[in-house]
């Protein structure tokens, strides 16, 4: 839980790279960004699983794109935030710069 | 461009293991990155985390089903013990007891009595075991093996209760390092088992 916001730290992470995305985010293009952020493998399945809660909490949106055979003939999930997952990613943002700006040592 | 073929086991066990969510874009997402240089462990861990992950958010979504089927399952282990001494005296022949009478059996195995009652005794344990996993995941078609798991740690807390409650009655003997050996390995038998069975009641995908 992070200050006023509900989100914990991979929902908050997936919905940063969701921002960052923008129309190119389903599940590879995300967990590569997270995997270039954070430098650490991450499951798919778990961004998979993150991304549902997220979508049932109204945070995040899913549509499918066209199957191709590279994916062997399955289609791609694709997910965007909505107002309210940028409403409280921004919430998230204020927790924590009030909680940083209480420890100059961490600049 | 020729297109690598993921193994198909994975997805297809994926499916019948976790049959509750859709794994369509998770299984597409895994195919494109096949495609795209990752090797077959890499596959398979990935598909692994999803039945860790998959089973472990439905079980969360659903706690009365997950009781449910580890009541049923303690159950059924109840009823299969009550039965077990009448089960082998059938089986071996022995006989069983009829309005106060003893009856034998015709096919009572004379000799050598013991090697019969080993073998018809390890006959009961697996049929039951399995019967068991079977009989939960059987019950509760559309929620996957991960019941039939917290069963299997249901029984593992319970019995190492027991065997901490009899330590404690008696003390720590010495020949007790043996048991809780035996112990251990007829515990894992006993999950394989009852996993086996319920793997057995779980419905084949269609498609991987």
């Amino acid at each position: 839980m992070v200050g006023a916001s509900s989100l914990g730290t991979t929902d908050l992470t997936i919905l940063l790279v969701l921002m960052r995305l923008g129309d190119e985010a389903y599940g590879v293009t995300i967990a590569r960004e997270i995997e270039e952020t954070t430098r650490r493998p991450v499951a798919l399945a778990s961004v998979y699983a993150t991304l549902d809660r997220l979508v049932e909490r109204g945070f995040a949106i899913s549509q499918l794109g066209e199957p191709t055979a590279e994916r062997g003939g399955r289609a791609k999930k694709f997910f965007r935030i909505t107002g309210k997952g940028v409403r409280e990613v921004r919430a998230a943002k204020q927790s924590l710069v009030k909680l940083w700006k209480d420890l100059p040592q961490l600049g | 461009m020729t297109l690598r073929q993921p193994p198909r086991f994975a997805g297809r066990l994926l499916k019948r293991l976790v049959p509750a969510q859709d794994h369509d874009a998770l299984l597409g997402d895994l195919c494109e990155e096949y495609q795209r240089g990752r090797t077959t462990a890499w596959y398979c861990t990935q598909v692994l985390a999803a039945i860790v992950v998959g089973s472990w958010k439905h079980l969360r979504a659903n706690p009365l089903v997950t009781a449910r089927a580890v009541i049923t399952g303690l159950i059924a282990q109840v009823f299969l013990l009550a039965a077990f001494p009448v089960l082998v005296n059938v089986l071996t022949g022995a006989g069983f007891t009829w309005g106060g009478r003893w009856i034998g059996l015709p096919w009572y195995w004379h000799s050598p009595y013991a090697s019969s009652l080993v073998i018809v005794m390890q006959v009961i344990y697996i049929a039951g075991d399995v019967t068991i996993g079977w009989l939960i995941v059987r019950l509760h078609r559309g929620h996957g093996i991960a019941i039939v798991l917290v069963y299997c740690c249901a029984l593992g807390v319970l019995r190492t209760y027991g065997l901490l409650q009899l330590a404690k009655a008696t003390g720590w003997q010495p020949h007790f390092s043996t048991l809780l050996y035996r112990f251990a390995i007829g515990q894992i038998r006993e999950w394989l088992l009852v996993i086996a069975g319920g793997y057995l009641a779980t419905r084949p995908a269609k498609t991987a």
